[in-house]
């Protein structure tokens, strides 16, 4: 699980007083905001991503990715810092991360837990998986559980279909997934996270 | 890596694709080219002029593994001829997301540097001097295994400046997705790699007149560039000795729902349902209630049709489609109501919204098929949701999402009415919530 969905890094503050409410997966997400610093490491990252097409703007899917990979969302100014550094409204950020459903503009879990719940899946046995961790952990897809620890998401067809049923934590693949096999693996999440 | 099997032929054909997807360290440059990688290129960039390559694709009559079969060869002609001014762009498509399909991901992680050499024979073919790679947001290992095997090839000298000192050049770029099924058709890439959202354009006009950032594009599928290292090396008439004279070649044909042994197994085009069940698939888990062919929106096929061959024209002729070539499997205990809403939501969750016959469409759809499944269908319902499916087919909207999301649902309600009439007459399903038990 090399590319965890990192804890909310230290620079990450945010400025009122409650930290929004984890996106619940109905309701248009608002961008949460944080204190975002374009810190040199990720400027580069920018500056690379930027060079790689003949238009500016054709980077911001990578960098909302970046900030993504970094701090497990995109807050609100980190949406101002990419559209200042491409050149382009707002707005044409704020589109594109509210269209693509693999980014978030609010903070998740510290973890992500993503069940496909598609059709090879549901065949075999999907439901079950999402029975289990909601009889074990209370949390329902759209939900975060373990204080925050993790976000439970059901998600479309991840073209594993062959090792279904199939899950995804962490952005690595787990095959041929047993209810009880998924709930030791969110177990030791949370044990890491005790530790 | 994958639980499931690959390369589980059925013998006694040539195999090409997943030849070295098998041994250890195939993603190596080393272990590659000791398979034979890029010999092929080598034998191109040599001997043989882009339009010689582009004629021996189109010779060997092989057709698009992205979905909709088209002749590739022919695609690549529709470029403009050299003398155009635009850059020309090669856009590989790695976006996987049609539900049931799980090929492109076992080349790009166990084989990338065929999928490379065969994405530089077609930029070379083509003229294009940049090749983007859609790839989805969620191939992360996908993603790390290819880009490191662009590394090792550029090192090398197969990518980059000068391709082995014949005056080619080519770089290869990755884009991520961030989980949009309708990223992966054609022009909704091309909106998304120019940093929009993923809305399909109006065509005409065509990619190759006019595709990225208005320039002279081609696109196709991983699959489809994975076939052209062995035409190139082999010829044509050796390509064609393999599957149909329509549908020729071999095609990954991946399995998955209740089979005993899913995998993806590399079998020539004009295979029959029935023998990769039994054969390389290890048989159905119960009885064999139905199957999508090749992918979710080719539609559902009754087990009296499971003597179809995998290939472009029989499976037309049973009104369905070769698609993907994913075939999902359903027992005598799945229910056919359920697998239709199911698949309903997802086209409702990844439509783009520009077509009202979509949007709404897809959201009638899965209210309709959630309401009968639930219990608390209609009689009139069945009949409703044919007048929905129709009124999204036959080309009213900007691209084919709609026909891809009608297909399925109408194809139950055709092959399985008694099946959506139980659920009615019960009030509820009568399948187990646990399929197999
Ligand atoms: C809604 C929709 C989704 C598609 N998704 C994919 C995909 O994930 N991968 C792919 O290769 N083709 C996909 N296609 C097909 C592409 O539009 C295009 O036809 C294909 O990439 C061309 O490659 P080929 O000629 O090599 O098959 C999709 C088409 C539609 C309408
Ligand atoms: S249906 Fe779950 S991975 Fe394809």
């Amino acid at each position: 699980m090399s590319e965890a969905v990192r804890p909310l890094s230290a620079r990450l503050s945010s400025p009122g007083s409650a930290p929004p409410p984890a996106h619940t997966g109905g309701a248009m997400a608002v961008a949460a905001s944080a204190r975002f610093e374009l810190d040199p490491a990720m400027r580069a990252a920018w500056e690379e991503a930027v060079a790689r097409y003949p238009k500016r703007r054709a980077a911001v899917m990578e960098l909302l990715h970046t900030v993504q990979d970094r701090l497990g969302f995109v807050p609100r100014e980190a949406v101002a810092a990419i559209a200042g550094f491409l050149e382009i409204p707002d707005v044409a950020v704020f589109e594109v991360l509210t269209f693509y459903p693999m980014y978030r503009a609010t903070p998740g879990g510290r973890h992500a837990v993503r069940v496909c719940h598609n059709i090879a899946c549901d065949l075999m046995g999907a439901r079950g998986l999402l029975r289990a961790l909601r009889a074990r952990f209370g949390v329902r897809p759209g939900e975060t559980g373990g204080e925050g620890a993790f976000h439970l998401e059901a998600v479309e067809c991840l073209a594993a279909c062959g090792g279904a049923p199939v899950v995804d934590v962490d952005g690595e693949y787990h095959e041929g997934m047993t209810p009880e096999g998924l709930c030791e693996a969110v177990g030791r999440l949370l044990d890491g996270e005790a530790r | 890596m994958s639980a499931a099997p690959v390369n589980a032929s059925l013998g006694g054909h040539p195999t090409y694709l997943l030849d070295r997807a098998a041994l250890p360290g195939s993603e190596r440059l080393a272990v590659a080219r000791e398979g034979g990688a890029y010999r092929a290129l080598e034998k191109a960039l040599r001997g043989m002029k882009p339009a010689e390559v582009t004629e021996v694709v189109k010779a060997s009559g092989l057709r698009g593994r992205g979905g909709a079969g088209f002749p590739t060869g022919l695609k690549w002609t529709f470029m403009p001829p050299p003398g155009d001014p635009r850059p020309r762009y090669f856009l590989l498509n790695a976006d996987e997301s049609e539900p049931g399909t799980f090929k492109d991901r076992v080349l790009l992680e166990r084989d990338p540097h065929l999928v490379i050499e065969g994405l530089a024979l077609a930029s070379y073919a083509i003229g294009a001097r940049t090749c983007y790679v859609y790839m989805r947001g969620e191939f992360r290992r996908p993603k790390r295994i290819f880009e490191a095997a662009i590394a090792e090839a550029r090192e090398a000298g197969f990518l980059g400046k000068n391709l082995l000192g014949r005056g080619f050049d080519l770089e290869v770029v990755v884009h991520r997705g961030a989980g949009a099924y309708i990223a992966g058709e054609e022009t909704g890439a091309m909106e998304s790699i120019e940093g929009k959202p993923a809305r399909p354009r109006p065509k005409p006009p065509f990619p190759a007149g006019f595709g990225l950032w208005g320039c002279p594009t081609t696109i196709n599928n991983v699959e489809t560039v994975a076939n052209v290292p062995a035409i190139v090396e082999r010829g044509s008439e050796w390509y064609r000795r393999i599957g149909t004279d329509k549908s020729p070649g071999n095609f990954l044909c991946g399995v998955s729902g209740r089979v005993n042994r899913p995998g993806v197994f590399e079998l020539p085009l004009g295979t029959r349902v029935r023998a990769i069940l039994e054969g390389p698939a290890g048989g159905v888990r119960g009885t064999l209630k139905a199957f999508y062919p090749g992918g979710s929106s080719t539609g559902i096929l009754p087990a009296a049709h499971a003597d179809v061959a995998m290939d472009h024209e029989a499976l037309r002729a049973v009104g369905a489609m070769l698609g993907t070539g994913g075939i999902t499997v359903l027992d005598d205990t799945a229910c056919v109501v359920r697998a239709s809403a199911v698949l309903a939501r997802f086209y409702e969750h990844e439509t783009c919204g520009q077509c009202s016959q979509c949007r709404l469409g897809c959201e009638w759809m899965r209210r309709l098929l959630d309401r009968i499944e639930g219990g608390a269908g209609r009689r009139e319902d069945l009949d409703l949701l044919l007048d929905l499916g129709a009124n999204m087919s036959g080309g009213k909207t900007i691209c084919a999402f709609a026909d891809g999301a009608a297909i399925p649902l109408v194809s139950a309600v055709r092959h399985f009415r008694e099946e959506f009439e139980a659920h009615v007459r019960e009030g509820r399903c009568p399948f187990p919530e646990d399929p197999g038990a």
